[in-house]
């Protein structure tokens, strides 16, 4: 994607400022910072939910980082990254967890466990 | 001869949640001493194990009911433990009611889990039914700030 400065490697990515208020579907190929509140169902890539942000409802993305809350149903594929001011609440599952003392975690907590590596079955050959 | 044979365990997460640790018996008893438990990695325990400061380098099966828990890379802890602060660098699949929890690099923890303060380190691995618990008027309560609504 190029973007309006001309970037090639740019992603699309959101801002949901402090106040606002967002419910709805998104899906978003880069970095979405929520300093806001967000209902709904989130795909990105990279999830930041800073200090005064929730984000509630079906969130997923590659790598999260909690500074404010998270409700209900929350999956980060890569990595999990609970800050001292975080706190989660509800279904969880992560590959690579990290939480900070102070942070809060609540809920059912599972790990992502990645599917096994197709095996290939050679046959033997005569005299093998 | 120290004989814990009296101390009560509590029955209820309740009790637990709320345990006076200035006054449980062992820790008393250890105080200004330089003593503590160490189940060695041959060591086997099947029942209860209670201790004022415990380092599981072996395996229990049962409950542990201790003030400070270590569960070292080379132990495992199944069944109940009661303490007040978990460090976790081995494997616990257990109920576990702590004030604090550290997993560390390397540990593992498959719990139903009510605890106060959690800290998970990088290499760390948690699963299972978590709940924080905060004290509000002298009473152990479960937290909902993650629940939180703003106005």
């Amino acid at each position: 994607m190029v973007d309006r400065f001309g970037d090639e490697n740019s992603e699309g990515t959101v801002v949901i400022g402090a106040g606002v208020d967002i419910k709805g579907e998104m899906t978003v190929p880069g970095l979405v910072t929520i300093d806001g509140r967000f209902e709904g169902t989130l795909k990105a890539k990279c999830l930041l939910v800073g200090r005064t942000g929730h984000a509630g409802g079906h969130i997923s993305a590659q790598t999260v980082e909690v500074r404010g809350t998270v409700g209900e149903n929350l999956v980060a594929e890569t990595q999990l990254v609970v800050r001292s001011s975080g706190a989660i609440c509800g279904s969880v599952s992560y590959g690579k967890i990290i939480v900070e003392e102070g942070g809060e975690l609540s809920g059912t907590i599972q790990k992502i466990v990645p599917a096994a590596p197709e095996q290939k079955v050679v046959p033997l050959q005569r005299g093998e | 001869m120290y004989d814990n044979s009296f101390i009560m365990v509590p029955q209820h997460e309740d009790e637990v949640a709320d345990y006076d640790w200035e006054n449980f018996p062992p820790s008393k008893y250890q105080k200004g001493k330089t003593s503590f438990s160490i189940i060695d990695e041959s060591t086997g325990i099947e029942g209860k194990l209670i201790a004022g400061t415990a380092f599981i380098h072996g395996r229990v099966q049962g409950l542990v009911f201790a003030e400070h828990v270590t569960v070292e890379p080379t132990g495992r802890v199944d069944g109940v433990i009661f303490c007040r602060t978990l460090t976790v660098m081995g494997a616990v699949g257990a109920n576990v009611i702590c004030d604090t929890l550290r997993v560390r690099n390397g540990g593992q923890l498959s719990a139903t889990l009510k605890y106060r303060t959690i800290k998970i380190e990088p290499g760390g691995l948690v699963g299972g039914q978590f709940e924080r618990r905060v004290v509000i008027d002298g009473r152990s309560q479960p937290s909902f700030s993650g629940r939180r609504q703003d106005p």
